[in-house]
């Protein structure tokens, strides 16, 4: 991990000598603080608070010591981003690997029960909805997992009214991914044979051309959202922030760094032009203190996709709210949030597991460095509570369909299967929540068009 | 629902001996208890949920209005014993010993023996519908909201879900709990087989294909991927993978259930919605503010416990009672628990009328995390080379599991030392809680702990660089560090702030005068003494980095120039003692005194 001190050695040796407990809670503590600091920009006080920090997390130690590592590393790059040359030029040989990426995606996926929930969730909605249909399409806005797939092939091909035509169409950033699971859904379709279609869209959700889709009229349509619509909220502060120039955060940095994002920033704007069509963001949008108000993007997604009258949609989210405007808010938030995925890991892997460090460094960490360092369009960790999404949905038109006491079941049993005390599922307004003990972590709901 | 009109929420408990049954009637006082009557106080806290058979009701109103929301609402509510459950033959023949599992079955039987018998009669009016709890407090269905609609249903579920597995099928050794099950197995058994190709047979296909999409993919991809499955099973429904570390939690929640459910033939029979404190409440009937008395701290602990069971770093404070006399074996549950609740109690609190001895009380309960240490102890707390606040905690460490990121976390919302406005639910309790002396007393508790807490942290660094500040000035820094961490909690900007500094603030007073939380006399002061160091810590935080750097020097020194210093600025507060050997035995004997005698 990183580390600014100017030091070599600890000059606090009684530091070493701390148990973990204590040790945790003085981390809290240290980080709060220096927290505290960055956001009032007293940036020597951050830094001593910083320095002591270095002394006591380790990203190899227990779960607080890892996640002060990321914290802190997130805050440092707050602080850095105040000087865009340093930061640019601290991050200008940093090797983004694609593969990397996917890989550690998969290992959440692999480590964690919460993806896996999801998808049970959503092919039983699915197939439900889906019952007697002949012509069916899906849109997976996060086409990242075949195995989701091939396990609806399965259950549509059980069918009592034999399978349906079945198109998927697919939507990620990365080609490669979506050849792949091509591949696999097409040999699995034919090996079944189902009619199958399969459609690949290489672009991030945010990007998305609708046309693409290709939806047509007499096909039923289901869309499921893994962990893509909070994404879809980073725009907004940055329209809030051309209308009030007074909420500009402190820091230059961030300035800069969204000149660099020109390119994306045009092309985000280019699309809310397009599907804005009728709904009026503006008024609104004043208040800066309802962050309900400040989702013209994510508005105009949404009434896109709600064109496209899905006959299901299935959401799963975050189930935290790390898009508050303060940095103090976000940090508390976050840090109890990756607390809970730190300790699901700290109950599941050894702490030298080399997977381990990569899942909470790349994904994770990187999560954390989101939240805490970036504002505007660079923020796209915007997660938020599921009774936001509830009222955000339920004002674009969509209706919360409850999920089926099987698909309940099913989740549960999942759950269980993982022999795991810590996991729970909490059922609220129909819609599954999985928590680690107390903590709601993940929500997946359903949704089908008002009329 | 003959007495329906009732408003009280009694049920009367009815024990019929014969048959080691309870029936709870809903209908209050309609028939006449028996001599073992107990009446069982349910506090009803509406609650969302499920209605199901044999909801005896949800709150006073449906008793009142007589409101049919329910499903069944007129059901009678039957609790069995387990031995009762499991019982297979309870009516015996006396002439050839034959058993039966219904009086009516032995009625027949006798018939064949040409013994008198004798049938049921139909009863005449329409059968009250029964349901039926399960005997496991922890099951779900052992709560009347979610009773089992027949007996027959309620044996089979008690045995398939706790009972012993004792049919075994020869050919795939799958065990189960009702022969039934084990026959239905036993037919299909081998007849119809999914084996998968990782090698787990499956008799189901549908089982079989949930399995199977997942373990095929997940195996097609583990090719490619190799590095990210090795240690993990590439099963969806992976049972091995993930580790045991639970395991050990695991080991002792039974002991933290025992108090709880004392033994399984006395049943406890719960209102389904009361709140789960309700659980461990004398039999007795109790008007609810007497959950807030003193002497039930034994519930908020159990209580306490219930919910945050899962955390390891309570076990390893479980074995604390060794240096704590009596029941108040988790400490820290006690902390978060009575920030939580207490907070958010604080008004009926002191309707009750009985604010400061709820407040004693309450104080108390917190203790013996931190003071018994130095109580106990003595001068332990000051001396420079011990952190004094886990003392018994560092001693434990080794044989405690490490504690969870989340616990911490939650310690230290507990202590006050974790910002977040109104979105932590811990500290929620504290931002909704009524500015009333006591949770100023609470909270002065708490971050008394945590300071010192740090001062411990700085006690135990010898060689801290102090050069830039003046030793005096440590403490005083800290508890401005302390205070400037939150001042963005309070920002929030309403009333709360000064409460909340008073916390903070007071946290420096109460270090050396741990009667002054008691001393509600003192509020005023104690208020104005809290604006200013509310004040101060902002204005003050330029030199915030410098208790950092200070956090370092001699404790005792730092303490009592810490102390001087304040009552510099304060002028004409009573320190009081100095010396720490006085105050760490007051603090055991104020503090200690309602929960360790």
């Amino acid at each position: 991990m990183m580390s600014l001190s100017p030091s070599f050695g600890s000059p606090y040796p009684w530091l070493k000598e701390l148990k973990s407990e204590e040790r945790g809670l003085y981390l809290i503590h240290l980080l709060l603080t220096c927290a505290n600091h960055v956001a009032t920009g007293s940036l020597e006080n951050a830094n001593l608070a910083l320095d002591q920090i270095s002394h006591l997390a380790s990203t190899d130690g227990d779960t607080m010591q890892r996640i002060a590592s990321y914290f802190t590393e997130a805050l440092a790059n707050r602080i850095l981003k105040a000087w865009p040359g340093l930061y640019k030029a601290l991050h200008s040989t940093k090797l983004s690997v694609v593969s990397d990426e996917i890989l550690v995606r998969k290992m959440f996926f692999e480590f964690f029960p919460f993806l896996k929930v999801a998808f049970v969730v959503t092919n039983q909605a699915i197939i439900e909805a889906m019952e007697g249909e002949k012509m069916v399409h899906i849109i997976d806005l996060n086409a990242a997992e075949p195995t989701q797939w091939r396990a609806l092939l399965q259950d549509l091909s059980a069918r009592p009214e034999g399978p349906p035509h079945l198109r998927i169409t697919g939507v990620h950033q990365v080609k490669e991914v979506l050849d792949q699971m091509a591949h696999i859904l097409t040999e699995e379709a034919e090996k079944l044979d189902i009619p199958f279609q399969f459609n690949p869209i290489v672009s991030k959700p945010e990007n998305l051309d609708i046309e693409k889709l290709r939806v047509k009229t007499g096909e039923a349509l289901a869309i499921s959202s893994v962990l893509q619509f909070h994404s879809l909220l980073a725009y907004d502060d940055e329209l809030l922030r051309k209308k009030s120039p007074l909420t500009q955060m402190n820091s230059n940095g961030v300035n800069l760094q969204r000149v660099l994002q020109m390119n994306q920033k045009t092309l985000g704007e280019l699309l809310e032009k397009d599907l804005v069509k009728g709904y009026s963001p503006s008024p609104s949008h004043d208040s800066a203190s309802s962050p309900l108000s400040a989702t013209a993007k994510m508005d105009s997604f949404l009434n896109a996709l709600w064109g496209l009258s899905p006959k299901v949609m299935i959401v799963a989210e975050q189930d935290s709210n790390h898009n508050g405007p303060t940095l103090m808010e976000r940090l508390s938030e976050s840090l109890y949030f990756y607390a809970a995925l730190f300790d699901c890991l700290e109950s599941t892997l050894p702490r030298t597991s080399m997977e381990r460090l990569k899942v909470e460094k790349m994904l994770f960490g990187e999560e954390i460095k989101n939240i805490i360092a970036c504002e505007g369009v660079e923020r796209k960790e915007r997660h938020e509570k599921l009774e936001k999404w509830i009222q955000r949905l339920d004002l674009c038109g969509f209706g919360n369909v409850p999920l089926s006491y099987y698909g309940m079941l099913q989740a549960k049993r999942l759950l269980q299967g993982y022999n795991c005390d810590g996991y729970k599922i909490k059922e609220e307004n129909g819609s599954v929540v999985i928590c680690w003990h107390d903590r709601p972590l993940y929500s997946v709901s359903a949704w089908r068009c008002k009329r | 629902m003959a007495a329906a009109s009732s408003s009280t929420q009694f049920f009367g408990v009815r024990e019929v001996e014969e048959q080691s049954q309870v029936v709870i009637k809903q209908q209050q006082n309609s028939s006449t208890p028996t001599s073992s009557t107990a009446t069982t106080t349910t506090t009803t806290a509406p609650k969302k949920k499920r209605n199901l058979p044999g909801t005896p009701s949800n709150s006073g109103s449906s008793f009142g209005s007589g409101s049919e929301s329910i499903l069944y609402p007129d059901a009678e509510v039957i609790a069995l014993s387990p031995k009762t459950l499991m019982a297979t033959n309870r009516f015996i023949c006396e002439v050839c010993s034959k058993g039966f599992q219904r009086e009516q079955n032995l009625q027949l039987h006798r018939r064949g023996h040409n013994l008198p018998w004798k049938l049921k009669q139909k009863s005449t009016k329409e059968v009250k519908r029964k349901v039926y709890l399960c005997p496991e407090p922890t099951c779900v269905h052992h709560d009347p909201s979610r009773a089992l609609g027949d007996l027959t249903g309620i044996k089979k579920h008690f045995s398939r879900k706790h009972g012993e597995k004792k049919y075994k099928c020869e050919k795939c050794s799958k065990k189960y709990a009702v022969q039934s099950d084990w026959k239905a197995h036993s037919k299909t058994c081998g007849t119809r087989e999914y084996r998968c190709d990782c090698g787990t047979l499956f008799s189901r296909r549908d089982s079989f294909i949930t399995h199977r999409a997942f373990c095929d993919a997940l195996a097609q991809e583990s090719a490619r991927h190799p590095s990210a499955l090795t240690t993990i099973g590439s099963h969806l429904f992976g049972n091995s993978h993930i580790n045991l570390g639970l395991s050990q939690v695991g080991a002792q929640i039974p002991q933290l259930h025992d108090p709880n459910h004392p033994s399984s033939n006395m049943l406890r029979l719960n209102n389904a919605v009361a709140p789960k404190y309700e659980h461990h409440m004398p039999q007795q009937s109790m008007p609810s503010p007497a959950y807030f008395m003193p002497d039930s701290n034994q519930s908020y602990q159990d209580q306490h416990q219930n919910q945050l069971m899962p955390n390891k770093p309570f076990h390893g404070l479980m074995q604390l009672p060794d240096l704590q006399s009596n029941a108040s074996n988790s400490p820290a549950a006690a902390n978060l628990f009575n920030l939580s609740f207490f907070s958010g109690s604080n008004t009926s609190n002191s309707e009750a009328g009985n604010s400061n001895n709820t407040n004693l009380s309450s104080s108390g309960f917190m203790l013996p995390d931190q003071f018994s240490n130095g109580g106990g102890q003595g001068t332990n707390i000051y001396p420079g080379d011990q952190v004094p606040l886990y003392n018994s905690q560092t001693q434990l460490d080794n044989l405690a599991p490490h504690m969870s990121a989340t616990a911490l976390l939650q310690k230290a919302a507990q202590m006050g030392s974790t910002t977040s406005n109104n979105s932590s639910t811990l500290l929620k309790g504290l931002g909704t809680s009524s500015s009333t002396s006591r949770t100023k007393c609470n909270r002065q508790i708490m971050s008394n702990s945590f300071a010192r807490s740090y001062s411990g942290c700085a006690g135990g660094g010898g060689e801290g660089l102090r050069s830039e500040m003046e030793s005096e000035n440590q403490l005083q820094g800290l508890m401005n560090s302390l205070a400037n961490a939150n001042s963005s909690i309070f920002s929030g900007g309403n009333s709360q702030q000064e409460n909340g500094f008073g916390g903070f603030s007071g946290s420096a007073m109460r270090l050396d005068r741990p009667h002054n939380s008691l001393n509600f006399g003192n509020m005023e002061e104690g208020t104005k003494l809290n604006n200013q160091n509310f004040s101060l810590s902002i204005g003050g935080s330029d030199r915030l980095t410098l208790d950092f750097l200070g956090v370092g020097g001699g404790i005792v020194r730092n303490m009592a120039g810490g102390f001087s210093q304040r009552e510099q600025q304060h002028g004409g507060i009573d320190i009081g003692s100095l010396d720490p050997k006085m105050d760490s035995s007051q603090a055991g004997n104020v503090f200690g005194g309602p929960k360790m005698q």
